[in-house]
């Protein structure tokens, strides 16, 4: 199955860049994720900007990075900038709606920190849209239509259903183009329209969840898709799992802790030289990664 | 003129044999005289008017340069200088040894066993790893720099009744039941390491490793399955020797080459294969574990799978003189916080466990 990464070196309104600091961590999950992915489940592309393509070239070198991925686009640059200005402090998520929107179906749209280590049988999911996992709404994160006003008179499309639960997408597929479509239509619209409020909760964060969380099975609810999840939190964060690893919030962790961070390079760099001795190679050849060989 | 400012530059960015070129080309000595070694350029000239009258052969001479160069090994490219330079200082220590027609060295299995036809009664065992045969006697073995030697029996008698003599080496034996303190006249000098043997059909602890090995019956529970894993004792499922060239002085570990016995096969396949296993030690530690017990014992500390249904190990372990080393052992969880199911902050992730190399993942490079 084709899946994608997005990658983007982000721009403030303003133009001015806001660089994306990608950390040494964050850097090693990308290219697991994209390793384990073509290694267990197909193709694997990435869409990116020019200055995304150059940043991952200075980071993880051209070469490798061709290696590793199927194949690149630059093209999100086009789309996100020429036609619409996004507050990519508060939806910094949002580029990979555009990226999805440029994607083919059925596809799945894959995080840069989440790595799949099994295959998946696609051909046994029976439903519109699968997510990762479902998440509660109606609560500070994903509050209530009332929550949210618009520019120029927009309005979100009618028959919702606010009571739908949310659906992570840290990994999504996508079978059905129309549905996506439909989403991504919608979730655009939302990001260049939707009013920010100044006291937002969490920076924001509510605006980030409806676009990329809780409208995709609202959407889908409303188009009559079958939404479905691949697990369940509970079973993600138990023993039982040995398919899913999404780092998450343990970025922040590994952020702030050095000698974590370090130990957790060292078994991210372990893993790729076991399993994808080509690509360790190639990794040497850089600084940034040498000290965790 | 070789484009480097000093002999470090000059070492960090040229192999060895490249210099090794550069001396015979006359580029070495210019590139030392210019840069003021004067000592090193003397050494040079001297080292190349030997090989030029024949006196020295190639080996020697890069033997010398390898010398004359010594304060900066350790910019050199390891994998070159430590074969180049300790294979030659090797050669260099053994040409003092009283070699006559009877003699031989040996650093390897394959050279003792030449030796050995060759009818060599006297052999210098080096730096390695051997194992003696007990038929072919009245041979008089010395080592050098601690090898191990390993004898295929259970006790010194059959040693004393070839006429084997053992000088200066660790002699591992396979068994536990030996009298480490007895006297032979035909050993001196000689450490002995004594290996438990665990494997023994009469031994009643290796009789329940068997059978629960099989896996839970329909006929046990989950919970007395566990209940008898647990109660297994750790069980020495193989060998490590420790060689200083797999010592990581900047590290602090060495790496080790295990042995595992294929009586273990299955149970350790997926911890082992393709794993490289280290051994945390400062440089003393290292000493005296080379000096003092070479060889080692790796055991495993064995418990009920994850599934309830069979054996798993947990840990791999040495029991040195400097306490139990762990040197693999399954790794904790990470401490997870399942933030509410709304709360999407994604706590600390989770299957983060799952980066680590797993066991069935480990081949051998």
């Amino acid at each position: 199955m084709k899946a994608f990464h997005t990658f983007r070196y982000k721009i403030n309104p303003d133009g001015t860049v806001l660089s994306p600091v990608k950390s040494d961590a964050d850097l090693l999950v990308m290219l697991l994720s994209a390793l384990e992915w073509r290694n267990h489940n197909g193709e694997i592309h990435l869409i990116t900007n020019p200055q995304g393509y150059e940043h991952l070239c200075e980071n993880i070198g051209r070469e490798g990075l061709n290696a590793i991925y199927d194949n690149i686009s630059v093209r999100l640059h086009e789309e996100y900038v020429l036609n619409h200005v996004i507050d990519e402090r508060i939806f910094w998520a949002g580029s990979k709606i555009f990226a999805l929107h440029q994607m083919d179906s059925p596809c799945v749209m894959l995080d840069i920190d989440m790595i799949v280590w099994k295959p998946i049988k696609f051909d046994r999911l029976d439903a519109g849209v699968v997510g990762m996992h479902y998440e509660d709404v109606n609560n500070d994160y994903y509050p209530g239509r009332d929550y949210f006003s618009f520019y120029g008179g927009y309005s979100l499309p009618s028959g919702l259903d606010w009571n739908v639960k949310a659906m992570n997408t840290a990994l999504a597929y996508f079978p059905d183009a129309n549905l996506k479509n439909e989403y991504c239509r919608h979730a655009i619209s939302f990001m260049d329209k939707v009013r920010i409020k100044s006291d937002s909760i969490y920076n924001g964060l509510p605006y980030m969840l409806f676009t990329e969380q809780r409208l995709l099975p609202m959407i889908a609810k409303k188009h009559g898709s079958k939404i479905s999840s691949f697990a369940d939190l509970d079973w993600l964060f138990s023993d039982k799992n040995e398919v899913f690893s999404h780092i998450w919030g343990y970025k922040q962790y590994l952020r702030d802790h050095q000698e974590a961070h370090h130990q957790f390079c060292v078994d991210c760099v372990e893993r790729i030289a076991y399993e994808f001795p080509d690509v360790h190679t190639l990794l040497k050849k850089h600084s940034r990664f040498s000290k965790y060989i | 003129m070789l484009p480097y400012d000093d002999l470090e530059g000059l070492l960090e960015c040229v192999s060895f044999d490249d210099i090794v070129s550069y001396a015979k080309n006359g580029e070495l000595l210019d590139f030392l005289n210019s840069n003021f070694y004067e000592e090193q350029a003397s050494m040079l000239s001297v080292a190349f008017d030997r090989l030029q009258a024949g006196e020295i052969a190639e080996r020697k001479f890069r033997y010398l340069i390898a010398e004359l160069l010594e304060p900066n090994y350790a910019y050199l490219q390891k994998n070159i200088s430590y074969e180049v330079i300790n294979n030659l200082t090797e050669e260099s220590r053994i040409i003092n040894y009283d070699i006559n027609e009877e003699g031989a060295v040996a650093r390897t299995q394959n050279e003792l066993i030449s030796a050995l036809k060759q009818g060599r009664q006297m052999i210098y065992l080096c730096d390695n790893e051997f194992t003696i045969p007990i038929r072919k006697e009245g041979i008089h073995y010395i080592g050098r720099r601690n090898p191990v030697v390993n004898v295929p029996c259970s006790s010194l008698s059959p040693l004393v009744e070839s006429n084997i003599v053992l000088e200066n080496v660790t002699l591992c034996l396979e068994s536990d039941g030996v009298d480490t303190a007895s006297s032979f006249d035909n050993l001196k000098d000689v450490q002995i390491i004594s290996l438990p043997n665990f494997i023994d059909l009469h031994n009643p602890d290796y009789k329940n490793f068997c059978r629960l090995a099989l896996g839970r019956s329909s006929f046990t529970s989950k919970e007395e399955y566990a209940e008898l894993c647990d109660k297994l004792p750790d069980i020495p499922v193989g060998t490590a020797t420790f060689h200083e060239a797999d010592y990581d002085d900047e590290q602090g570990k060495f790496v080790l080459n295990p042995k595992f016995s294929m009586r273990f096969y299955d149970l350790l396949y997926d911890v082992t294969a393709g794993k490289i296993f280290y051994l945390a030690a400062n440089i003393k530690e290292a000493k005296d574990l080379f000096y003092r017990q070479r060889k080692q014992q790796i055991f495993a500390v064995v418990g009920v799978s994850s599934d309830g249904n069979g054996l798993q190990v947990k840990t791999l372990f040495l029991k040195t003189i400097l306490g139990n080393k762990v040197i693999y052992t399954i790794e904790k969880p990470l401490e997870k916080t399942v933030t509410s199911n709304s709360s999407s902050s994604g706590g600390l992730g989770y299957g983060l466990e799952l980066i680590k190399v797993p066991a069935d993942m480990w081949r051998r490079r």
